[in-house]
């Protein structure tokens, strides 16, 4: 119970409300349910959602088991409960160690690594292309990435007399807004001409971090720069190409079914549609609604829910923060769950 | 003709003569003949196939077991100037998988898995163009003797058949008579008619060394790593003492590592290996995970901390040494009771009875099962008439390994030539006496150790710089601006 990663994990608890192996084991697993989204999101633990798809439970009792030994944890019922101690332990180590604060939302959950990969793919192709070297052992061997790469750097060469610069001036502006310490470690990582990136071995080594934490690190430097192009797109031209063919290519962070779903809700097909076109049950529609309301940003609430269901719901939570579907079924007869889940997600987001 | 392959051979692929076995494959081929080639490693088995592409109509289709082969072929290729080339597998998304179709009369090359020519739209493409040869990389993997036994290989006979039985090539580097016999028969080849390019899997330029230690092994790698100079590999089966070995090189030895595994991130993994061949890294400390398709000519020494499984295993990691010709040491240290770690992992390596009626029964399998387990009982059903007779058959497999792996007891307890045992595996004897040979005979290792560090004394180290650079230093290079 001393490496980064079991700390991490302690932060998942909570000195007033129980939580369960299950729950973090499914979220570092990235269970794409319409209940882990929710856990997820009222719990903010988006910055570790899918970060570990090959854990197994019994790594993270081992943790748990630890910890209660060490009383930071009490076992309750069904979960477990953070002690006064144990977050003030938690509390103190982070105080020195690097503690995720750049992933809010599912919105590029499933984007960050190939986002990764093709920026330092495109920054090897150009930095050799300036060199005129053709002969070199790209860094990145996923076909895909590498296809991608290929169409972005052709079309970016059309135009070839500013094309390089463009790129070239779009990552000096994005590593000058970053803090000093994250642009240091990414350029590091990159391979260029005559330089190979350092791993995240030599990097964490050098940082005097631990692997997992300087991940996480990196994961937040990533999210800060997709920030930047948000924030920028007109000065990102480039870069935000290569990140919207990511998002593309990973289907937002959806599944790709809730992704097809979603294409036709864009195009203006109501949910029997879907169904009936799809060949799947309306409740599959009904689920993919909800994956989509929740790894969007901003989801239309309205444009789902009829009025009068919207206005009642909404005004329940306000009079009962904590009013349960199970409630709400009562008092609403029929209440669809994903009418409910998707008022309830506007109003969490809304705290 | 053989002015052509010379012009090829030069010209393309910036070799001026033949290895061993390399002309007699190309020739075979290029006679129309079906082939099993089976070359030591490091040989070069690639260029079998890769030479007659240029002189054959249509596309050589390469099935290939893993994707990072793949992707190290291809790439390969690309570098080579070839711009026909592609690689179909379950990384390629759907639109790129419509472009390949698309085109699919244009490559010169398709690289591709078993489980892709599963599919039945990648054989209604391939069945749409000529392919000049249908190339099985790592035909081992066919073999039930064989210690990588894979069962979607075993699709291939009839996928062979489904694409009009082209000329077929087999390519393997360590594979017994039994492995041999078995992929011809599940390629459904000709034995008769099959030519067997066969050479020898000694590779003599390698000293076999296996050192008794009783309680002592750290020491004594600790000791070979500061006598040995560099490059080098250390085999582990555990990734977590691979780990801890590479921070100990760097941080208390003054070696230049890096750990490799399944763990280690893709890009990180390439990395590794560019850093590792232009000499910034002096060691890797891997898992069995690093070195296929890998290719570096300098490296001095292979070091195994933990028992291998098989020979096959043991001769394929040593042989990513001396691939220049020139002399290193294959070390194995072993330490009574180092086999246990194995016959565990035969016992997980194989479907259990639990297993076996969950599937059977097609109940609900456990989530922490690993797939590859999960196929191979789906495999070991499909060919049984029952239940009891697949496990009977997975107890046979059982068995094999454990005898591949008590041959491995026996090398390293004999007394008798090291060398002589290991061909022993392969029905082989050793050709000539060597002044050099193994720890068994009469081997000076303080004096041989010297030799080999002078081979590579010359080398340019260029030993990975550890400090954090500004990032602005880091991209005016990059983008030369001075």
């Amino acid at each position: 119970m001393g490496d980064y990663f079991s700390y991490y994990l302690l932060t998942y608890f909570q000195t007033d409300k129980e939580v369960r192996i299950s729950q973090i084991l499914h979220t570092l697993r990235g269970k794409k349910t319409p209940s882990m989204y929710y856990l997820t999101e009222v719990n903010q633990w988006h910055h570790g959602f899918s970060i570990a798809k090959r854990i197994e439970e019994n790594d993270i009792k081992i943790i748990v088991e630890a910890a209660y030994q060490e009383k930071w944890l009490t076992k309750k019922e069904k979960g477990f409960l953070l002690t006064p101690l144990g977050k003030e332990t938690v509390e103190k180590y982070f105080e020195s160690h690097y503690y995720p604060e750049f992933i809010h939302s599912f919105n590029n959950i499933d984007v960050y690594e190939a986002f990764w990969e093709r920026l330092q793919l495109f920054s090897q192709v150009i930095s050799e292309y300036i060199y005129h070297n053709m002969k070199y052992t790209v860094v990145i061997k996923n076909p895909l990435h590498q296809e991608r790469i290929r169409l972005l750097f052709q079309a970016s060469l059309r135009n070839k007399a500013n094309a390089l610069k463009d790129w070239t001036t779009e990552q000096y502006f994005i590593f000058e807004k970053l803090p000093e310490e994250k642009a240091n470690l990414l350029a590091n990582s990159l391979t260029g001409h005559g330089v190979i990136g350092k791993t995240r071995n030599q990097l964490a080594d050098e940082f005097e971090m631990e692997k997992d934490e300087l991940n996480f690190y990196l994961r937040d430097s990533l999210a800060e720069i997709i920030q930047l192009i948000q924030k920028y797109p007109n000065d990102l031209v480039i870069t935000k190409k290569l990140l919207e063919n990511t998002q593309e290519d990973y289907y937002f962070s959806m599944s790709e079914s809730t992704y097809r779903t979603f294409e036709m809700l864009q195009s203006g097909k109501k949910i029997s549609e879907i169904a009936h076109f799809r060949r799947i049950k309306k409740n599959t529609v009904k689920e993919h609604l909800l994956e989509i309301a929740f790894v969007l940003d901003r989801f239309p609430t309205k444009a789902f829910v009829p009025k009068e269901i919207y206005g009642f719901l909404s005004k329940r939570f306000q009079e009962r923060p904590f009013y349960s579907y199970r409630e709400a079924v009562t008092d609403l007869e029929n209440l669809e769950f994903y009418h409910y889940r998707l008022v309830e997600l506007e109003r969490v987001r809304e705290d | 003709m053989k002015q052509e392959i010379e012009d090829i051979l030069q010209n393309k692929f910036n070799h001026s003569s033949f290895r061993t076995g390399q002309e007699e494959a190309i020739q075979s081929i290029l006679a129309g003949n079906d082939s099993l080639v089976m070359l030591p490693t490091g040989v070069g088995k690639s260029l079998c196939y890769q030479l007659p592409a240029y002189l054959l109509d249509g596309t050589v289709l390469v099935v290939s077991p893993l994707l990072s082969l793949m992707q190290d072929q291809v790439e390969s290729l690309k570098k080579m100037g070839e711009k026909k080339v592609v690689a179909l597998n379950s990384e390629s998304s759907f639109s790129e998988r419509a472009d390949i179709f698309r085109k699919i009369n244009q490559y010169r090359f398709i690289y591709t898995s078993p489980e892709m020519l599963q599919n039945p739209r990648v054989i209604a493409a391939l069945k749409s163009i000529k392919i000049s040869i249908f190339v099985v990389d790592e035909a081992h993997c066919i073999s039930h003797w064989g210690t990588d036994f894979r069962p979607d290989y075993l699709v291939l006979a009839n996928i062979r058949r489904q694409l009009g039985e082209p000329n077929t090539m087999a390519l393997t580097a360590t594979a017994t008579k039994e492995v041999r016999d078995e992929i011809i028969q599940f390629l459904s080849l000709d034995k008769d008619r099959t030519h067997q390019i066969i050479q020898s899997v000694d590779r003599p330029e390698i000293k076999f060394v296996v050192e008794h230690s009783q309680g002592d092994k750290d020491q004594r790698l600790k000791n070979y790593l500061k006598q040995i100079k560099g490059p080098g590999i250390v085999y582990f089966m555990s990734k977590k003492l691979a780990d801890q070995w590479a921070k100990r090189m760097n941080e208390v030895m003054g070696i230049s590592a890096a750990s490799y595994h399944s763990d280690i991130e893709t890009d990180d993994k390439s990395k590794i290996q560019q850093q590792f061949l232009k000499n910034e890294l002096e060691v890797i400390c891997a898992t069995s995970a690093f070195g296929m398709g890998f290719d570096k000519k300098d490296i001095r020494f292979v070091i195994h901390y933990h028992l291998p499984a098989s020979a096959e295993m043991y001769l394929q990691e040593v042989g990513r040494a001396s691939r220049d010709g020139k002399e290193s040491l294959a070390i194995l240290l072993y330490q009574p009771g180092d086999e246990q770690i194995q016959w565990r992992f035969i016992e997980k390596s194989l479907p259990n009875q639990f297993l076996l009626e969950k599937v059977s029964h097609k109940e609900k399998i456990p989530l922490d099962v690993e797939e590859a387990l999960i196929k191979l009982a789906n495999y070991y059903l499909g060919i049984s008439s029952n239940l009891e007779a697949a496990g009977s058959l997975i107890v046979e497999r059982r068995e094999m390994k454990e005898k591949q792996l008590c041959f491995m007891l026996d090398y390293i307890h004999t007394k008798n030539c090291k060398r002589s045992k290991l061909l022993e595996y392969f029905n082989e004897e050793k050709s000539a006496d060597l002044e050099v040979c193994c720890s068994s005979c009469s081997f000076k290792e303080d004096e041989f150790i010297e030799r080999v560090n002078k081979i590579n004394s010359g080398r340019l180290k260029n030993k990975k710089s550890v400090q954090i650079k500004n990032w602005k230093v880091i991209f005016n290079s990059f983008y030369n601006k001075g």
